[in-house]
């Protein structure tokens, strides 16, 4: 498994993270240990001793599932709270950096 | 080699669904004129610790649109996180359909360029949440060029249905038929308002252009698609795609290349502009929500869905001309919306005959509600009155005239027994013996006229139509004047 | 003895019986906190006034003789990944410092229902993300056994707060053994319950699908009674299951091993060397208990379990976290680093915000679900966890409970892991296929190393979904031959328990 420094920017990029250039080194060897890891995977199923063909990814638990919530309004009262601790706010809005109509 | 240049269309239709709650928590879906912020709770702003749960009514009625366009539903669908940052978007994710949407496979038909029912294939219709409003500037103006974009989460989480259409589309004009038809038939299932302008109903384009050869047909190039976006009306619709067909045409026909890109419909300027190069550095990593176990919709449900679904609007339509022979285009008049469907099969029933019906309505009660303002649902004429109404012309007992005079009378709220009389008609219109008595009163007090006419002296029948006017006048306009005239010819005959 | 030092049950009856009051207790905590978070530091939040309150409050209840509940006056610790209405909830992170839940979780309304008070909020490795409360943004740590070591993680400071005496229950979370590796670290009892059987409802989330919020106590008794009280139905989980749920407590009186299969694993001895051999220990010692209590010991194989667990857990966890972390933008809530644009709002905001361990994680998901990379990570590790499941499902079909060690070692020095993640991740590797089967499993403290400084080492049995009552059978059995769990030696003398 090579991982790229290439990719760890890629990937800082999606995840909206700032690396600073000393951290990504660090992060390409950490990535590779863990991917790495994983690679036992791929050497075991060459080996025949783990065999993926057919298996259902467990995508979800098997337990019964409460009911749908009905269409009934409820009132929150968090509002107030979350609107006095907002980082920036004007009137009841939320603000951020001025986003181009357009963009 | 001459060339051809074909456009190809498919669109995508969010549909905001008629729910009392948002599709994830129970906050009020009302935001229209809300104050910013209010309809908001953990779920949807996306508070740390705060969980979805999805809204039984939401899948209900995408079962009801699925059905409609006859698409096939799943009985397991799963709901997937699509993963990317914008500021109205709380959780950095919008919670919708990915491989397993609800819905699949369906079609629609709408009129064709060539007069001839098209079909559009439906690819999908799937569930997700809408994402907040961000304002850009104020409506007085003062946020105008300021450094700051403000968000408002009331819509956040309200929920939509998806409908997306295979390529099937060849010209703006069936764009704008397909739009139509699928706005007229989540407002017929009672599913969404549809509001174009308020933003309920909302359309993408995906549009390409494919270069041919004239004589063979052979595709010899096949232009990058752009979806455009920001179309708020059926007309921006049309307009806009006729403007970016031949934007793409006109690139490649000078040997230009397009780009794949998003481009917003400028509806002042009547043009589209291009947003961002797409697909570049979108990449949503879906993956399934592991908070939203998969829904099953259930033999049951589906079973008492379908037997709940109304008469669509194109069976209808077949119906009305069928049933009442009504010409198409009165029959897509009045099956365009419920309601006027209703008000319509309600006069009849009450004794109307269908086609001076299916008149008064595209004419007078639409004139009014125009007038007014007003909706069908909150029209002040009845159908059973209407009918009355209508009854009375179709008898010859008053003339078209004075029933539109009743019916103004009527639009204003009076009962048909007073509005009769304020239009000078006398109630219950005159018997064909009050008829009769007016000709021999007029044949008696005009009895040089009479001579004149016996005598073969009216070759052009000028004075049979004099008579016809008096006759008229005294019954006020209630008798119908080729029935007057008639009676006069008979009569002026017996004495000859 | 002190009034901190009383089991909960203990309090309860005591406070019930007016021998003391509800305020009383809390003052005898309070002291003990106030004595020993310095040496410590398990707290990132003291709610003294708030439980003072709540304490006067139940006592005036005890007065006009209203019940307060099933946990009348007990001083109860949170995670601080758990919403508490107007308490700081930071997670032990600097993205969420000074961040307020303006609602409850649904476990913190059960507890206040149930007459609990609230004493504090326990220290936590960021967004519950490792296994030694090191990655705590704020400060580390310490073991109450040994200051010098760490006390696990990622619920470290709830441990340590119930081994230190500060309250007799704690509630921590669990998405890799968060709860059981720092219990065997801290010497208690420690429950992972089945997925979907506690409230997820103001629970930050790390991993949404292996998460689940569990008890800490010092008897199997206390840690029942916790249980009955945090597994209820909740309408606002859609993973939290609607079936009922018995009252844990109540058989324990009458618990007994005879002729209950209890399994040990077959991998294990391949895997010996890379365990510690007093771990191996306390585990044969305590299975010999079992057999001596009329259990038959039996063998399983997990092999899919014990060799592919951990790789898997390294992929879907982090992939889950990556998408629940993304929330964090400055926007709305928490640490904000406000910037002319908005891409450097989100990039400034969250390049500060999170601590080494976390990004590390949020990159790893990111990547491991990124076009392209999806089936080969994501999707095979779910398809591994799908052969665990039924791995598990099959080994259940010839025992009742399976046994391993909580973690390979006893607690381990302060530092000695922290620049070495990925060795670290293997603490979890006896206690994360667990959370990947959305199984049930208890650790209990089976012994103590030798040597002058004794640490307590856990044992783990694991149980069919939904076999709770199996697990706290087993460890009411076991607290019989092998005593309470003790408060650590530290500060004042205390009495009580199974000190070394
Ligand atoms: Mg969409
Ligand atoms: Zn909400």
């Amino acid at each position: 498994m090579t991982i790229s420094e290439k990719d760890v920017r890629h990937v800082a990029d999606l995840a909206r993270l700032r690396v600073e250039e000393k951290e990504i080194e660090p992060l390409v060897r950490h990535f590779e240990a863990i991917l790495g890891h994983f690679a036992t995977l791929s050497r075991a199923r060459e080996e025949g001793r783990l065999n993926l063909d057919g298996v259902d990814p467990f995508l979800f638990s098997e337990r019964e599932a409460p009911p749908l919530r009905e269409d009934e309004p409820v009132r929150s009262a968090v509002r107030d709270d979350v609107l006095a601790a907002a980082p920036e706010r004007k009137d009841s809005f939320f603000v951020v950096p001025r986003i181009l109509e357009e963009e | 080699m001459t060339f051809r240049y074909i456009p190809v269309i498919g669109l995508e239709i969010h549909v905001q669904l008629s729910t009392a709650t948002k599709i994830f928590c129970p906050c009020s879906t009302d935001y229209i004129g809300a104050e910013p912020n209010t309809n908001v709770c953990p779920v949807c702003l996306g508070l740390p610790g705060s969980l979805p749960v999805l809204n039984k009514r939401a899948v209900e009625l995408g079962v009801r649109a699925g059905l409609a366009l006859s698409c096939t539903i799943r009985n397991h669908t799963v709901f997937h996180r699509k993963n990317y940052f914008y500021p109205d978007l709380p959780k950095a994710y919008q919670i919708s359909q990915y491989d397993l949407p609800l819905a699949e496979g369906g079609e629609i038909y709408i009129p064709g360029d060539d007069g001839r029912p098209r079909r559009i294939r439906i690819t999908r219709l799937h569930l997700e949440e809408d994402a907040g409003k961000l304002v850009h500037s104020a409506a007085d103006g003062r946020l105008e060029g300021a450094a700051f974009s403000f968000v408002d989460y009331n819509r956040g989480g309200v929920p939509l249905a998806e409908i997306v259409s295979e390529p099937d589309i060849t010209s703006p004009r069936e764009a704008r038929e397909y739009v139509a038809r699928i706005r007229q038939t989540v407002r017929y299932l009672g599913v969404s308002d549809g509001d174009m302008e308020r933003g309920s109903l909302r359309v993408d384009a995906n549009v390409s252009v494919k270069k041919t050869d004239e004589t063979s047909g052979e595709v010899l190039y096949w232009g990058e698609r752009t979806e455009i976006k920001n179309m708020n009306s059926l007309r921006a619709v049309e307009r806009a795609l006729e403007y970016e067909i031949i934007r793409q045409t006109g690139v490649l026909a000078e040997g230009g290349s397009l780009e794949r890109e998003t481009r917003h419909w400028n509806d002042g300027e009547g043009i589209t502009t291009s947003m961002r190069s797409k697909e570049a550095a979108n990449d949503y990593r879906y993956f399934p929500d592991p908070d939203i176990p998969p829904i099953v919709v259930t033999e049951e449900l589906l079973e008492s869905t379908r037997n709940a679904l109304p008469e669509l609007p194109w069976a209808k339509e077949r119906r009305f001309a069928g049933e009442y022979g009504l010409p198409e285009a009165d029959a897509a008049f009045m099956a365009e919306s419920l309601p006027v469907a209703l008000y319509f099969e309600e006069c009849v029933k009450n004794g109307a005959a269908p086609l001076r019906a299916a008149n008064w309505i595209r004419t007078e009660v639409f004139r009014v509600m125009n007038e007014k303002g007003l909706s069908m649902d909150s029209f002040p004429v009845k159908p059973s009155v209407l009918a009355e109404l209508v009854a009375l012309v179709e008898g010859g007992k008053l003339s078209t005239t004075v029933a539109r005079e009743v019916f103004a009378h009527l639009a204003e709220g009076r009962s048909l027994k007073d509005a009769l009389p304020a239009a000078g008609a006398s109630p219950g219109g005159l018997s064909a013996e009050d008829v009769e008595k007016m000709v021999d009163r007029v044949l008696l007090a005009n009895g040089d006229v009479v001579e004149e006419i016996r005598s073969g002296r009216d070759p052009k029948g000028k004075k049979i139509k004099f008579l016809t006017g008096l006759v008229m006048k005294e019954a006020r306009g209630q008798a119908d004047a080729a029935a007057v005239s008639g009676i006069l010819e008979r009569r002026l005959g017996e004495g000859r | 003895m002190e009034l901190f030092a009383l089991s909960a049950a203990e309090m309860v009856r005591g406070i019930k019986a007016k021998d003391f009051s509800a305020s009383e207790v809390f003052a005898s905590c309070l002291s003990r906190i106030e004595a020993l978070e310095p040496e410590l530091s398990a707290l990132l939040a003291l709610t003294a006034g708030m439980g003072r309150e709540e304490a006067a409050r139940i006592d005036g209840m005890i007065a006009r003789g209203t019940d307060p509940g099933p946990l009348a006056g007990v001083p109860v610790v949170l995670k601080d990944n758990m919403c508490l209405r107007g308490v700081p909830a930071t997670c032990a992170s600097r993205i969420l410092e000074g961040w307020i839940p303006p609602y409850d979780g649904k476990v913190a309304e059960l507890l206040a229902g149930a007459g609990a008070v609230f004493a504090g909020k326990a220290n936590m490795d960021e967004f519950a993300m490792g296994s030694s409360t090191e990655f705590s943004a704020f400060h580390p740590t310490s073991n109450p056994w040994d200051t010098g070591r760490v006390p696990g993680g990622s619920s470290g400071g709830s441990a340590a707060a119930v081994a230190a005496g500060y309250a007799p229950l704690a509630l921590g979370s669990d998405t890799g053994g968060s709860i059981r590796q720092p219990a065997s670290y801290c010497g208690l009892y420690g429950l992972k319950p089945t997925y979907g059987l506690v409230s997820r409802w103001g629970l930050v989330a790390f991993a949404s699908s292996l998460d689940q919020i569990g008890p800490f106590a010092r008897t199997v008794e206390d840690l029942a009674l916790l249980l009955s009280v945090i597994a209820a139905p909740d309408a606002r989980d859609g993973t939290c299951s609607p079936r009922e749920r018995p009252d844990y407590a109540a058989p324990l009186a009458a618990a007994s091993l005879r002729g209950k299969r209890i399994a040990v694993v077959k991998e294990l001895d391949a895997m010996r060397s890379s365990v510690d051999p007093e771990v191996l220990r306390v585990l044969e010692n305590t299975l010999n208990l079992c057999r001596e209590e009329g259990a038959e010991i039996v063998e399983v194989s997990l092999p899919v379990s014990l060799e592919f667990g951990l790789p898997c857990y390294y992929i879907l966890a982090p992939a889950e976290a990556s998408s629940n972390l993304a929330r964090f933008d400055g926007v709305r809530y928490g640490l904000s680093c406000r910037e002319d644009s908005l891409l450097d709002l989100y990039l400034t905001t969250r390049g500060a915000g999170f601590g080494a361990e976390v990004k590390r994680r949020i990159l790893t998901g990111t990547y491991v679900l990124s076009s392209g990379y999806y089936d080969a990570y994501y999707l095979t590790a779910q398809k591994v966890r799908s052969l665990m499941k039924a791995e598990f499902r099959k080994a259940f079909g010839r025992c009742d409970l399976i046994a391993l060690p909580t973690a390979p070692t006893p607690a381990f020095k302060k530092g000695e892991l922290v620049d070495d993640p990925v060795r670290m991740y293997l603490a979890d590797v006896f206690t994360l296929p667990v959370n990947l089967a959305e199984l049930p499993a208890l650790s209990l403290n089976g012994g103590f190393t030798g040597g002058k400084k004794p640490l307590p080492v856990g044992v783990q049995f694991i149980a069919p979904q939904w076999g709770e009552p199996e697990l706290l059978n087993a460890a009411a059995v076991l607290e019989r031959r092998l005593g309470k769990a003790p408060i650590a030696p530290l500060g004042a003398a205390t009495e009580g328990g199974n000190a070394p």
